[in-house]
């Protein structure tokens, strides 16, 4: 796995799934990024064949997300969801549901959204996409600094699983779906 | 269209800038009345949170005052401290901090000029659009913004906020395999900057000449960066200390940010500025480059700001080259020091123009107090200055859109962060 502070090395390898946590490391941003993290020590990538999935954690990419989407067949982006409710339910977002072409961009706020908007315009986006939303309530009190719930990330595995079953059938191996 | 209209026009929200403003137009018998870029981003308080830490977290809090050019922001302040304490960190790490603002400014203006500015010669409103008609044009943005990004997070171990600058030094020198593959990476953008400024001069660009000062950073041996002395095109030289003598900021009602004049009047600080003083400066094969398209410099036209910046791209790459193509790894990538007690005075050139700042610090290095003047509260007063004689250059009798889309354009120019300075735009025309 790629990590963000590794990130200028960082060559994605040229998987066709690619899972990718996008974040920061301190406060509630970090979910996506624990997420990720959660789901490599539970062996995700490994239960799949060898070079077909790869996880990697990206620091506030900006339009750099286009550059590790490239290439992908299918891409689940994992990234912190601002949300009113208290439910920590994951959510899942198509590509057609992100792209906000009438957003103002600018530099400072080119987020996952607009970047999508912008791959989608020049034709950069992979086949597939999804954004998994792990809703965070950005003003509760700091009780840790663990974001994520288990029963999150047992959600999103089971997701992704799934989809990429559906997505390609030969990608799934035995045992996958027990864990 | 008769003269005896009252106009308003109002532009509530201003596209393509970073941060939340406006601007408001009042024309009176073909007139301008009133003309306001308001500002009203909630102030920040950055100075005041910054009271009561220490040097490294100062490093680390400056940074958050912008995503796109935090650099900016922790080499003012580390130079800035290493000078009150007496640390040379030697020839090392101020080459390598140059490469590593180079980054900066290679990714800040390289979106500004792809994503934020081209559209409006192209008559797009987005980036979006321009990306679906000129798709190779938009990754070539892209790609010597990843390039700029990843320059930095090679000593900053990522391109946001970077973290590997300390008082001293560096935390971590490269290792000369990553400094090896970034120089096969610059070998290669150094033709596509060249071509980026002949492209950049092709633009469809008005011609519109004014009279204002340059302000920008100036060094004896080259094109200011990191530090320097502050020089302007009206023989202003002095120390950054003496700052606070000859420039002053002031609040004015219509912004959150402070406005500054120097010597009572707008100045302009940013690329056009540091080209007009220093572009003799400038590397040989980007001179060339330059000389080649014809256009000269200094330049009294603010849409050529466009082209300012694509040739300090082009610099910027060749200069990160050339500090890198004998990479070393030094015995250590910082010296140690002891906090000292004082003032610190320092300015460096961010990607938008000169950043000066000044610190209290005490014994143990902690910030007793802090002043940051940011280059968009610079160049306020001559965003406002501009945009008069723009829009009278214009025609005032213009339909309202063509006043609203040129006073974009005009303060596009300036790329203006008014999230660093507080904090875009919105237009407000009445016609009286």
């Amino acid at each position: 796995m790629c990590h963000s502070l590794s990130q200028a090395g960082c060559n994605t390898a040229l998987s066709p799934i690619r899972i990718i946590g996008v974040g920061s490391p301190i406060g509630c941003d970090a979910v996506g990024w624990q997420a990720l993290d959660a789901l490599q020590e539970l062996g995700l990538s490994d239960s799949f064949p060898e070079g077909v999935v790869s996880m990697e954690k990206l620091d506030r990419p900006g339009a750099g997300l286009l550059d590790h989407m490239r290439g992908a067949d299918l891409v689940f982006i994992i990234d912190a969801l601002v949300a009113a409710s208290d439910s920590s339910a994951m959510v899942v977002l198509h590509a057609e549901d992100l792209l906000q072409e009438t957003a103002p961009l600018s530099a400072h706020s080119l987020g996952v959204s607009e970047t999508l908007a912008l791959g989608e315009a020049l034709g950069d986006l992979p086949p597939k996409l999804q954004l998994l939303g792990i809703p965070v309530d950005a003003t509760a009190e700091i009780k840790s600094d663990l974001w994520v719930k288990s029963e999150t990330v047992t959600e999103i595995w089971d997701h992704i699983c799934q989809q990429i079953a559906l997505f390609n059938p030969q990608y799934r191996k035995v045992g996958a779906e027990e864990n | 269209m008769s003269q005896q209209r009252e106009i308003k026009i109002n532009v509530p929200v201003l596209a393509r800038v970073e941060g939340e403003g406006a601007l408001d137009l009042a024309i009176r018998d073909g007139c301008i009345e009133e003309l306001k870029l308001r500002i009203y981003e909630p102030p920040r308080l950055f100075e005041k949170f910054l009271e009561g830490h220490g040097h490294q977290d100062l490093l680390d809090m400056v940074a958050r005052i912008c995503g796109i050019c935090p650099v900016a922001y922790q080499m003012t302040a580390v130079h800035g401290l290493e000078e009150l304490f007496g640390v040379d960190p030697g020839p090392w790490v101020r080459d390598m901090r140059r490469v590593m603002y180079c980054g900066e400014w290679i990714q800040s203006h390289s979106l500004h000029i792809h994503l934020l500015a081209a559209p409006d010669f192209f008559g797009y409103n987005s980036a979006m659009e321009l990306a679906r008609e000129y798709p190779a044009v938009v990754r070539r943005g892209l790609m010597l913004q990843t390039l700029g990004n990843d320059l930095i997070a090679m000593f900053g171990a990522r391109s946001v906020h970077p973290v590997g600058l300390r008082v001293g030094g560096f935390f971590k020198a490269p290792d000369p395999e990553a400094v090896e593959a970034m120089c096969q990476r610059l070998e290669e953008a150094v033709t596509v900057a060249a071509d980026l400024v002949h492209w950049c001069v092709g633009l469809k660009i008005p011609e519109n000449n004014q009279q204002f000062t340059s302000v920008a950073l100036r060094h004896p041996d080259e094109y200011a960066i990191y530090d320097g002395r502050i020089g302007s095109s009206v023989g202003l030289d002095i120390p950054v200390e003496e700052f606070g003598q000859h420039f002053q900021e002031f609040q004015v009602p219509q912004s959150t940010a402070f406005h500054t004049h120097l010597n009572g009047r707008p100045y302009l600080v940013g690329p056009l500025a540091r080209l007009n003083l220093s572009k003799w400066q400038l590397p040989e094969p980007v001179l060339e480059n330059l000389e080649l398209t014809g256009v000269h410099f200094p330049s009294s036209n603010m849409f050529r700001s466009v082209i300012a910046r694509a040739v300090e791209i082009h610099f910027a790459i060749y200069e990160a080259l050339r500090l890198l193509s004998e990479y070393r790894v030094p015995e250590s990538p910082a010296v140690e020091f002891e906090p000292k007690a004082g003032t610190v005075y320092c300015a460096s050139e961010a990607p938008r123009g000169m950043l000066w700042h000044s610190y209290g610090i005490d014994d143990e290095g902690k910030v007793r107090w802090a002043q940051i003047v940011p280059p968009t509260s610079q160049n306020q007063g001559r965003i406002e200055e501009d945009l008069g004689q723009s829009l009278l250059h214009c025609g005032l009798e213009q339909e309202d859109d063509v006043l609203r889309l040129h006073a974009e354009q005009v303060i596009r120019n300036y790329d203006p962060c008014i999230s660093c300075a507080t904090h875009f735009l919105k237009l407000d025309v009445t016609r009286r």
